[in-house]
């Protein structure tokens, strides 16, 4: 067991950390809006946590609150995460479709070239020698852990309330939602903001998780790979996130065995996934259970 | 008769099309009101300009003596003007109940942190607002089917839908979009009854929008006619029948 963790520690926090992402994407979609700025704040986040841990002026305050640097990070990187995230929020979510996933796609570029030029970020070299939170590279799901939780939980709970079923509306009909008394903007920017919030903090707790933080966190791949968690792990159920983080994290190195050729194997089942689960993994899992029972009823 | 619903010189065009034009009507407090006209004469863009969706170019909309032209359609729908649409729009994937609690939804007092968290008060609002949307289900006929996702209801049973939904705002006026649009002659006589039931029981003003005339005849308190735009006549049903400039629009030629 021992073993198991030590090599796959850092895999087993990776997943939780990527599921974080996820769901940062996942939150918005809710609403229908398919934004991809996530990486944009997680960059952000990050480089928050980056600086508060290693810039020299703050070694005073670093001394002083020992291990409560690091909520202090969380939290620095979640007040400018809703800020921003309303900045950008609020003219964005004008758009719709695919011009709402360029404009959030061209935030999270303009972060990367804009975090690229600034000394303070350390340039394409970025900021290493991060202070660590633990000494093993699991007992960083200290930290994603409970954050983890706490976005599946108001995930659940959404689906539950009213103000959740009234961000479900205008994912069903933006119109006819807002005939029905809905204030669209407002329940459109809520969970873009709330996902922007999330993917910052993450990135807050990242900063040290990886050790170095550079402008290669917020690339376009990033992003592609936060949408992709939702889309092969299932749109429609929180669950989806984690199922999909767990599958495409793990997936290089539960095949790393093949080498070279196991990059095609990954591609493969990606192309899979797309095709025959359109709703993906916790999608069909779903509607199996639901055929299953069915098969059930009828036999008895 | 007070008016609780005034729509003063409404126009509104789309590129060359002159949709409205100078367009006035009243709807008094419990009255129900028939607006017809052939295909393209306006309706629906009235309803448009009625509900928020779409802004006049010129024009004023009062409901309850309050202006409410151009303001938000949520705005306008929460201060109690509620509709129907001729292409039905539900929230397919969500359960009727759902559909109905949307709306249910502006009566809301308490906020996204008491719903999260689980205070009691939001606890209370929900059971009070799934039973007050369970009673407008079981109003429709539908609540049998409560749980079903809304997208499996047949086409009349979704407009039905749509109308529990649209009572679910506790409106003071409703509008109708051809509700009876693909019902049988006796599913169009039950709509009917429905309708001066609702309207009743809710103290409602209707404006109703419906290409079957004898429908419109039997049960509103007066008709206006829109042809190209224009507002040909508003008048008591027997008027209406008798009015040249009607006859001749639906008819054709001079008659």
């Amino acid at each position: 067991m021992d073993v198991f963790f030590s090599s796959y520690g850092f895999l087993l926090a990776m997943v939780v950390q990527q599921a974080l992402l996820g769901l940062s994407v996942y939150y918005p979609l809710l609403a229908g809006q398919l934004s991809l700025a996530s990486i944009g704040f997680y960059s952000l986040g990050g480089y928050v946590a980056a600086i508060m841990g290693t810039h020299p002026a703050l070694a005073a305050l670093r001394e002083s609150l020992g291990f409560w640097m690091f909520p202090l990070e969380w939290l620095c990187a979640l007040v400018l995460s809703i800020i921003l995230g309303l900045a950008v929020g609020l003219p964005v979510l004008r758009l719709r479709g695919i011009y709402l996933a360029l404009a959030t796609i061209a935030f999270a570029q303009v972060v990367n070239v804009t975090v690229l030029n600034m000394p303070i970020a350390g340039g394409a070299v970025g900021i290493f020698a991060i202070p660590q939170a633990f000494d093993s590279r699991l007992a960083y799901l200290f930290f994603f852990g409970p954050l983890l939780v706490l976005a599946l939980a108001v995930a659940f709970r959404l689906e539950r309330i009213g103000p959740g079923r009234v961000i479900l509306s205008i994912r069903e009909d933006e119109l006819a939602a807002a005939a029905m008394g809905v204030p669209t903007t407002y329940y459109k920017v809520l969970p873009f903001v709330w996902g922007c919030a999330l993917a910052g903090v993450t990135g807050a707790m990242s900063a040290p998780f990886l050790n170095t933080w550079n402008a290669r966190q917020g690339t376009f791949d990033a992003s592609v790979a936060c949408l992709a968690y939702v889309l092969i792990g299932g749109a429609r159920s929180p669950w989806g996130p984690v199922f999909g983080a767990a599958l495409l994290v793990s997936l290089p190195e539960v095949l790393r065995p093949l080498r070279d050729s196991r990059m095609i194997l990954n591609g493969v089942v990606l192309v899979l996934a797309c095709v025959y689960l359109p709703r993906g993994i916790v999608g069909a899992f779903s509607s199996l259970s639901r055929r299953m029972r069915g098969v059930k009823e009828a036999a008895s | 008769m007070s008016a609780i619903l005034s729509a003063e010189k409404i126009t509104r065009s789309f590129g060359g099309l002159l949709a409205l034009s100078d367009v006035s009507l009243e709807v008094g407090e419990g009255e129900l009101v028939g607006l017809i006209g052939p295909n393209g004469a306006g309706k629906t863009t009235f309803f448009n300009v009625l509900t928020g969706l779409t802004r006049p170019d010129a024009g004023q909309v009062r409901l309850c003596g309050q202006d409410i032209t151009g303001l938000r359609p949520d705005r306008i729908a929460a201060l109690g003007l509620a509709r129907t649409f001729q292409n039905i729009r539900l929230f397919g994937n969500m359960s009727l109940l759902d559909n109905v609690l949307v709306a249910g939804q502006v009566h809301a007092r308490c906020g996204l942190m008491a719903g999260l968290v689980g205070l009691p008060s939001g606890r209370r609002e929900e059971r009070t607002a799934r039973t007050r949307a369970i009673e407008l289900l079981s109003l429709v006929g539908l609540a049998d089917h409560a749980l079903a996702p809304a997208g499996s209801l047949s086409y009349g049973d979704r407009r039905r839908l749509e109308i529990a939904r649209a009572l679910a705002l506790g409106p003071k006026v409703l509008l109708l979009d051809e509700p009876a649009a693909g019902m049988n002659p006796a599913e169009k006589q039950g709509l009917a009854e429905f309708i001066l039931g609702i309207k009743k029981a809710f103290g409602l003003a209707v404006l109703l929008i419906e290409h079957h005339v004898p429908l419109v005849m039997g049960i509103c308190d007066r008709v206006a006619v829109l042809d190209f735009g224009q507002l040909l006549a508003v008048g008591r049903p027997e008027d209406i029948r008798k009015d040249r400039a009607v006859i001749s629009a639906y008819l054709g030629g001079t008659a």
